[in-house]
């Protein structure tokens, strides 16, 4: 909303006053909460003065320039001007040597130097309106009264310059909408009385009975609506007083009967409409709700087709006005208008919001009907600007005022109780009940008997109609402190019990795994939580995966971000891609995400039916980081592979405390079908998020629960999104390690006896995996084993095609003693023999 | 006896050169060294010898020989030592003077990921309020309509509804335009009791431009108990400022209007790029805008429809509430001019934090 300087001017006198320098009074509006977002400065360019035209001459040379010589009061200029009205004797705007002539609609602008024109030396310009940001015309110089001193600056001179305040008025405060409104909080703010406007009204025409009529039939929507009638009115263009306001504030000029409906709801808040009388058909103005089929074309020119819920004003044969939004066409008011029938109206707030929007409408109007209008002040607005019409457009007021109103509009001022001492406490600082009363008495309230509101002395204050906002106590507590300036408050610490109140389990266990994954190398990214079925498709997963059911979005913001994501991977694997794409080819990344999960069955009143989990997902990309870099040792570095990811698995359950075992391969869609694995939980409780996505029947028959899968992505996978090199990718649930993590570790003695290895070669098929030979291998039942390591997987010289080698490291530890040769050798034997039963596996 | 004292001469002098040798910096000195030691007090060394020969003597010279022996044997003990001392530290000197490493070379680091920054400005928040005594608290991001409306004071067809680009999901079910709707889960679901609890989290607008993002992080901060007054809001806010901004930080104060809150405010913090100055030697500062002031978020206290709502009593309790922006705390802590740089996830940028 957009107020002008020079009309506040009008409502208040800020001379002497800090709120005279313009600045000031943007940061005063800004206390006030009234927060200016931008301040246009018109008619103030430096370097522009006013001075006097004392000669002028046609240019020898030159049929349409004048010579000039100019006078800012100290020196004399020699000018050449060009505009056809230039005279001697003139005060005019005189832009001296060094002006910077502001740009006009965005081109750049120029500065005055010295120049000579034909021949013509001219050390300066007079300016036309255009030049000076002061209005459209360049049809020639503007002509200052002949009063004005000179070599005044130009924002100096009285009634040229203005400053537009752009203001961000909030939704509960309509009166601010308005000049009258703003140079009100002005006023309280500095101290100074607030001037209303007024016109006197002469009610000399014909009776206004007869010419025309009201029904109000939707009190629901209306519940009062005021009409005059104005005969023998002149349309025409506005005074020049009019369009310049209209325009200080970016306001377009129409006609003068348009103008001063404008003018008046920019001055007090309150819509108005006018109408050309003898378009009404049949006389009768109808408040009532549109009928189906009926239609009107609006004064945006789109016809319309009603609902019936939608509120009219409508003549005797069908409607006229969207009410509280916007005219119609047919009975707007034209060049041929005489007569005027002229609505004031108070529209119920709810019902003008809510078919602005069926519309797609907003209006001047309807942006104030909604948020509230006073409702006291209809009648006499219409008195006012009847008065004003008659006043600058001609004509006459009709004798009387039609007036209808519901019986349940509000028609006398409300009285709000405020406990001065209640105020003292809630913002915390001492005040009084005098303090209290001046505030609010200086934006319009009166301070009425004293009486007791819960035990303590309480104030009576009515509230004047155009404060709809302020219903409540608490409602006037914040004027008080509003009024008296937030930053005069004190700054004191609440003293509460002292309390400690741990990070809940979830939140420590995110920070943990967080600062683990970074420790190990990884990066963590934020993405949006948006998605596309189109993304999700590029996983792969069958229809009945949970997280094919996607939640989508009624209004997204476009295509890709059109559902709640069931699975951060396309957003990793997409970030993924941009970096492979930005020659960053190691991207290591981690994220816990949020998925969505559809769960209409768990939808109730106050239930969305939809389970957020939390998910932790890992995308490796690229080299896994050589830690040994220049050392020129190869084994060290190369491409991510499988039992990267694995490793660091392994590591974040440890650093986790879970007790899980890794199982493979993984049957997930987005997996590869042999590199991946599957992690398993031990638990008894399976939490829901986990239970959603892997299904809790399979879960509880093994007693262990799937958390989550990690793997290389599936090739098909892979090229959906793109992506180059190896991909490696996991996905966790936060829930599943939650239920899953372990208590605190347990102290086990660990013997003082020195340990014994022995080291077994074994030669087994391709196919045969590290698992199933640790599997057969009689851990258990060999008590001095403490532990079996492998040491390399071998394939080359000395072993057979399509064999390998493995190499195992047992250790042999007693707790209580030195182990003798022989007890080793006892016990490596039983692990042999074990070992010998399987056909496959040939000792080295 | 005489044996004792050419010992002991020969002993000296083999020093003496051993440490003319080591003076001049001769290498290889240990093996010498061990090899005169053992001459002297190996098993079958000179002294050893000198102890055993005792057998052959009178009895009655027995105990001054032995005294004798004993005296050199402890001589030739100290010497050794000092001796042994002196090759030991020629060895290190020699072995320090002689490495060739490039201590240039960059370390073996174990690589280092990176958290990002939001989320550790995040845990710097929770921090500084857990040290306050607050809980951390948290809510669903798709809400229930009367969550993050209803109960909040914002009414179907409220025109304070435009404030908030909603997301919608059915005519119900929203994504939550702001983590407020903590306070009315939270208030629900502890009733009567104080209440002093943080909850950041991701909230969803429809609004996407070079200043903002469609989903983005708030901090909301709720407390609730008898006698909470708008200055207590104002003292949690100035220690948080300070922490968080500096120790010169100042606070503003505007008006402003939220339907949860009452009084309402924007809180702006001092410009601590430009001190508050609006300018850094002569130069405009582009983070206030030449302003000298930093908009962080909006305010109040807890309006009694609220509590109302709720079920709590407004004339019994009364409360603050207040929340503000991850994103742009972050944003000016690290000097990101640009809010998509947070959800772009270029290695480039990550990297940095």
């Amino acid at each position: 909303m957009e107020v002008s300087l020079n009309w506040l001017k009008k409502y208040v006198d800020l001379n002497g006053t800090p709120g005279d320098d313009p600045q000031a009074l943007s940061q005063a509006l800004t206390s006030l909460g009234l927060e200016v977002e931008g301040m246009k400065v018109s008619g103030a360019v430096p370097g522009v003065v006013s001075a006097e035209v004392l000669t002028c001459a046609r240019h020898p040379e030159a049929d349409k320039l004048s010579v000039c010589t100019v006078t800012d009061g100290s020196e004399t200029f020699p000018v050449v001007c060009g505009a056809p009205n230039v005279a001697a004797g003139q005060k005019v705007l005189f832009a001296k040597v060094g002006a910077e002539i502001p740009g006009k609609g965005g081109e750049p602008g120029f500065k005055i130097k010295k120049a000579k024109l034909r021949g013509q030396e001219s050390h300066g310009m007079i300016c036309a309106e255009d030049e000076v940001g002061l209005g459209e015309s360049h049809e020639g110089i503007l002509v200052l009264p002949a009063e004005t001193p000179l070599g005044l600056p130009m924002e100096k001179i009285a009634g040229l310059s203005d400053v537009a305040y752009e203001l961000n008025v909030t939704p509960n405060r309509p009166d601010a909408l308005c000049h009258t409104g703003v140079a009100r909080e002005i006023a309280a703010k500095f101290g100074k009385p607030l001037r209303y406007p007024g016109e006197a009204l002469k009610e000399t025409g014909p009776a206004i009975a007869g010419q025309i009529d009201i029904q109000l039939e939707d009190i629901a929507g209306c519940s009062k609506y005021v009409g005059r009638v104005i005969n023998g009115v002149k349309v025409g263009p506005s005074p020049d007083w009019l369009v310049k306001a209209l325009k200080s504030i970016g306001k377009r000029s129409i006609n003068n009967v348009v103008d001063l409906t404008n003018y008046v709801l920019l001055e007090t808040n309150q819509p108005s409409h006018a109408f050309d009388l003898n378009r009404i058909r049949g006389k009768q103005v109808i408040i009532r709700k549109a009928k189906a089929g009926e239609r009107l074309t609006t004064l945006d020119g789109v016809d319309r087709a009603l609902t019936e819920a939608d509120m009219l004003i409508a003549d005797a044969q069908g409607p006229m006005v969207l009410a509280g939004v916007m005219g119609g066409k047919d009975s707007e008011v034209s060049e041929t208008t005489t007569d005027i029938f002229l609505e004031v109206a108070y529209f119920t707030p709810a019902v003008v919001r809510r078919q602005g929007r069926r519309h797609g409408l907003s209006s001047d109007s309807s942006f104030r009907f909604e948020r509230g209008i006073d409702p006291l002040a209809t009648s006499q607005v219409a008195d006012y600007l009847a008065a004003l019409i008659a006043l600058w457009c001609g004509g006459t007021v009709a004798n009387g005022r039609l007036d209808k109103s519901a019986p349940e509009h509000q028609a006398s001022p409300r009285i709000v109780y405020l406990r001065p001492a209640r105020a003292e406490k809630l913002i915390g600082m001492a005040l009084g009940e005098a303090e209290c009363a001046r505030r609010l008495e200086s934006i319009g309230l009166k301070a009425g008997a004293t009486s007791q509101v819960h035990g303590q002395p309480a104030l009576a204050f009515a509230i004047p109609g155009f404060r709809g906002d302020l219903e409540r106590e608490a409602d006037l507590i914040e004027e008080i402190a509003r009024l008296g300036d937030y930053n005069t408050i004190p700054v004191t610490l609440p003293t509460l019990p002292l309390g400690y109140k741990a990070l809940p389990p979830g939140e420590s266990l995110s920070r943990l795994l967080r600062h683990h994954l970074k420790d190990a190398g990884l990066n963590e990214t934020l993405n949006l939580r948006f998605s596309s079925r189109k993304a999700l498709a590029k996983l792969g997963l069958p229809a009945e995966d949970p997280r094919s059911a996607c939640v989508p979005l009624r209004n997204p913001i476009s295509e890709e971000w059109e559902i709640l994501p069931t699975t951060a991977l396309p957003s990793l694997l997409a970030a993924v891609a941009y970096n492979q794409n930005n020659q960053e080819r190691n991207a290591r990344f981690f994220e816990i995400a949020r998925s969505f999960y559809h769960r209409p069955e768990e939808r109730s009143a106050r239930l969305p039916g939809i389970w957020e989990e939390e998910m932790l997902c890992i995308v490796l990309s690229g080299d896994w980081p050589d830690r040994r870099p220049w050392s020129g040792d190869t084994a060290l570095s190369g491409p991510v592979e499988f039992h990267h990811l694995k490793g660091l698995v392994e590591n974040l359950l440890a650093a986790a405390g879970v007790q899980a075992r890794l199982g493979n391969p993984a049957t997930d869609a987005w997996l590869h079908p042999v590199e991946s694995g599957v992690i398993l939980a031990e638990q008894g409780k399976i939490p829901t998020g986990a239970e959603i996505l892997f299904g809790s029947k399979r879960a509880q028959s093994k007693g262990e629960v799937r958390i989550g899968s990690f793997g290389v992505l599936n090739p098909r996978v892979q090229s959906q999104f793109d992506l180059k090199g190896p991909v490696l990718a996991a996905e966790i649930s936060l829930s599943g390690l939650l239920a899953a993590a372990a208590k605190t570790p347990k102290f086990k003695a660990f013997g003082h006896f020195s340990a014994v290895s022995r080291d077994l070669n074994l030669l087994v098929d391709e196919a045969r995996s590290h698992g199933d030979i640790l599997g057969r291998m009689p851990t258990g039942r060999v008590s001095i084993l403490q532990e079996v390591r492998l040491n390399s997987v071998y394939r080359g010289t000395g072993v057979p095609e399509g064999k390998k080698a493995l190499h195992y490291t047992f250790t042999y530890r007693h707790a209580e003693k030195t182990l003798t040769d022989d007890e080793v050798n006892k016990a490596q034997e039983k692990v042999n023999q074990e070992l010998a039963k399987d056909e496959g596996i040939v000792f080295k | 006896m005489q044996l004792i004292q050419d010992i002991r001469v020969r002993l000296d002098a083999e020093m003496q050169s051993l440490q003319a040798k080591l003076a001049a910096g001769e290498k290889g000195l240990s093996k010498v060294f061990e090899d005169a030691k053992i001459r002297y007090q190996g098993k079958k060394g000179d002294i050893s010898g000198l102890l055993r020969s005792m057998g052959t003597l009178p009895a009655e010279q027995r105990p001054d020989f032995g005294k004798l022996v004993n005296e050199l044997r402890d001589y030739a003990e100290g010497l050794f030592d000092s001796m042994q001392q002196g090759i030991k530290e020629a060895d290190i000197a020699g072995s320090l003077a002689g490495s060739t490493l490039d201590a240039t070379l960059p370390g073996y680091r174990i690589p280092q990921g990176s958290l990002h920054p939001m989320s550790q400005v995040r845990e710097e928040i929770i921090s500084f309020f857990q040290g306050l005594g607050f809980e951390l608290a948290a809510g669903p991001e798709v809400d229930n309509d009367w969550y993050n409306f209803e109960a909040l004071n914002i009414p179907p067809d409220h025109p304070s509804r435009d404030m908030h680009d909603t997301f919608y999901v059915d005519d119900q079910v929203v994504l939550r335009t702001h983590t407020s709707n903590v306070q009315a889960h939270y208030m629900e679901t502890h009733p009567g009791q104080p209440i002093r609890i943080i909850a950041p989290g991701f909230v969803y607008r429809v609004d996407n431009d070079a200043t903002h993002s469609p989903m983005f992080q708030q901090v909301e901060c709720l407390v609730v108990d008898k006698d909470i007054s708008f200055a207590h809001l104002k003292g949690t806010l100035f220690v948080w400022a300070r922490h968080m901004f500096g120790d010169k930080t100042t606070m503003r104060f505007r008006p402003s209007y939220f339907p949860f809150t009452e009084p309402s405010a924007e809180m702006d913090v001092s410009c601590y790029f430009c001190g508050g100055q609006g300018h850094n030697n002569g130069q405009p500062c582009r983070t206030c805008k030449t302003t000298g002031w930093i908009e962080i978020g909006g305010c109040g206290s807890v309006d009694p429809n609220v509590f109302g709502k709720l079920g709590w009593d407004p004339e019994e309790y009364s409360g603050f509430a207040f929340g503000f922006g991850i994103d742009r705390i972050t944003m000016l802590k690290y000097g990101i001019p640009d809010i998509s740089h947070l959800t772009r996830n270029d290695n480039r940028f990550l990297k940095q934090f």
